[in-house]
Formats: structure tokens, C-alpha cells, sequence
């Protein structure tokens, strides 16, 4: 368990899938990630099964609990690249608008402490939709870096868009 | 470029592994690839097998007058996104910077655009490998994005170039 004021990070468990599957079919968490299928519990298992296969880890994901031990959303470092010590952050929320909240700039640190403090990563990224400006700002704020905008790269909503790469070094990273 | 280069893609077929790992193991060639283990005929024939029912993987052999100088492909091929990315090797080291590269290039984004309908297609160089990051530009890529420390090669970390091309700037050959 990873403790901070508003929320505690725990192991994601098979219980939390049908909740996991509601968000991800959610449009707010739609219209962020890569996914474009709505998801039913036979993609949830898979995941869920395909997510402890390799060792070590190429994803680790985390449930994230509010104060009263509620799970509020999801998040982690997937992608993991042992070998360059490389790693992108994953984060999304059951409700929308939650990049502004205190909860989100929480969890970024944690996950932040956890990849460069435990696992010795040299680098953390997010590929952002240019859709998604809460996200860009929330990162922005976190003092992740811009390293550029892959032109054109998703289709959504009927047009085509960037997508931001933003990434902090482990010589950036301050507790 | 050199329009006089003819080259052909072909299959891949099991009997051109072995040159396979022969190319991607000299050491011409292994720096300039992100893969950092030495291939054996168990990699190459499981990576060959894995080819065979994977859409998003087209990879091709490249022949000039009937002889095998290289490999090449479209990666990571995103058909809901239309987007994928550029491999290419040239082998046959002794044809290096005699425009095989550039032929190659622009078959391939002749076959992503025109028969695979794509609408960009990526690549992403290793900042020392400055021979392709000139071979990119000069077929209408642009540098979209410098990931920082994204490779630790030879004692040190290394940028990453992410550069692509859109359908709109795509000139037919």
C-alpha cells in the first residue's frame, strides 16, 4: 500500500474488474485512451491475466482508494522497459473532471516515487490526445516536459488528432 | 536519388532467417536497432512464425537483380488509426549510401498510402544514427518529437527522433 493524504494506492484484484470494465466504457475515459471497443469481462479477464504473465512486470497497475477506502479509480506504469528503464504513467478516474483535484496531483507523485525511487526508472512519459486539455494542463503543472506533438496520429470524433508526449527524467524528479 | 535503382519486395520466406541473423547481429548493423540481444535461429524462427497471422506486422525481403540485400516493413501497423511505422534494414553493407535506402522508403510508403490506405506513418531513429534521420528528411518527414534518454546505449543515454509523414505530403513514385 502506497499512502498519501487523500488516497491510498493498493494491488489491483479480479473483484475490481466489472467496476474497471463501467469506467473504461465510460466517454470520459474513452475519449483518453487507446482502447476504442466498448469492453465486456471476457477483455477484463484477459487483461487482467495477460497484466501477470511476464516477469518482471511489463505493467503494473494500481486501484486507487479515496479516504474512506473507496475505489476511485486506476492507475500505473504500463509499458515498463526494463532494459532502458522506461516506462509510461496510466491514470483515469470513475467520475470526470478529476485532473484538477488534489487526488490526481497525488497519485502522479506516488506513481512518480514508485518508478523512480523502487524501480530505478530513468524516465516517465503520457502520450496525451490533444483532445484531452485537462490532461495536458494536469501534466504541465507537474512539471512534465513537452517533447512533442506526433502530428495526426488517432482518429476521433469525426477528425483526425495530435497526439503530446510529455515526460519527466529522474534527474527532474523532486519528492 | 538514383530512379535507375530497381528493387523488388518479396516475401519472407523460413530459408532467408539465417541471413537474417547474420545482418541483424553485425555489428553495422545491431547499434542502429533498439533490439539488444543477439538473435539466434530460435528468436528468428518464433519471430518468423509470429509474422504469419499478424496484421500488424507486413515485412518484406529486398531484392536488387535477384539478390537478397535487406529487410524491410511497415511496423505497428494501427488499421483503426491508419497509422504505422517504417523498418528498414539494408544487409548488404557494401550497398550503404547508394540510394537502396531511399528506393526502399518510398516503395514502402508507396504500399502504406496507395494499398494500405494509411493516412501517416511514423519513424522512430536512435539520434547517432544521423544516415537515416538525413534519409527521412529527405523524403518528406518531419520531426514531430525528440523523447529524451529514451536509450542507453554504449555507456550513455540517447534521444529517440519520432518523425513521420502524412498522406497529404506523400509524392507518388
Amino acid at each position: 500500500m502506497f499512502e498519501g493524504k487523500f488516497v491510498t494506492l493498493r494491488a489491483l484484484e479480479k473483484e475490481d474488474l466489472p467496476s474497471l470494465k463501467e469506467w473504461r466504457n465510460s466517454l470520459h475515459v474513452r475519449k483518453s485512451t487507446r482502447e476504442y471497443k466498448l469492453l465486456n469481462m471476457i477483455n477484463q479477464k484477459n487483461w487482467f491475466e495477460s497484466i501477470h504473465q511476464s516477469n518482471p512486470p511489463k505493467d503494473i497497475m494500481f486501484g486507487i482508494l479515496n479516504k474512506r477506502k473507496k475505489l476511485i479509480g486506476v492507475t500505473g506504469l504500463t509499458y515498463i522497459d526494463w532494459k532502458n528503464r522506461n516506462s509510461e504513467i496510466s491514470i483515469y478516474f470513475s467520475t470526470k473532471n478529476w485532473q484538477a483535484k488534489h487526488e490526481a496531483k497525488e497519485v502522479i507523485n506516488l506513481i512518480m516515487e514508485y518508478g523512480f525511487e523502487e524501480l530505478n526508472l530513468n524516465r516517465l512519459y503520457v502520450e496525451i490526445f490533444s483532445l484531452m486539455k485537462e490532461n495536458v494542463k494536469l501534466f504541465k503543472k507537474m512539471k512534465f516536459i513537452k517533447e512533442g506533438q506526433l502530428r495526426e496520429k488517432i482518429w476521433r470524433q469525426n477528425k483526425w488528432w495530435d497526439t503530446l508526449i510529455f515526460s519527466k527524467l529522474a534527474k527532474e524528479y523532486k519528492k | 536519388m538514383n530512379q535507375k535503382i530497381k528493387i523488388q519486395l518479396k516475401q519472407i520466406t523460413k530459408s532467408d532467417l539465417k541471413l537474417l541473423i547474420e545482418w541483424r547481429n553485425s555489428n553495422k548493423i545491431f547499434p542502429y536497432n533498439t533490439q539488444y540481444f543477439l538473435l539466434n535461429s530460435k528468436t528468428q524462427t518464433d519471430w518468423f512464425n509470429s509474422l504469419q497471422n499478424d496484421s500488424s506486422r507486413k515485412m518484406f525481403m529486398i531484392l536488387h537483380e535477384n539478390m537478397k540485400i535487406g529487410i524491410c516493413g511497415l511496423i505497428d501497423v494501427d488499421h483503426k488509426n491508419k497509422n504505422a511505422n517504417i523498418a528498414i534494414i539494408i544487409g548488404k553493407t557494401q550497398l550503404h549510401a547508394k540510394g537502396f535506402g531511399t528506393m526502399t522508403l518510398s516503395n514502402l510508403l508507396n504500399y502504406g498510402f496507395k494499398k494500405l490506405g494509411l493516412h501517416r506513418i511514423g519513424a522512430d531513429v536512435i539520434e547517432y544514427n544521423k544516415t537515416s534521420i538525413h534519409l527521412f528528411e529527405k523524403s518528406e518527414f518531419k520531426i514531430d518529437a525528440i523523447y529524451r534518454d529514451v536509450i542507453w546505449r554504449n555507456n550513455r543515454w540517447w534521444n529517440m527522433y519520432s518523425m513521420s509523414i502524412l498522406k497529404d505530403d506523400f509524392n507518388e513514385i
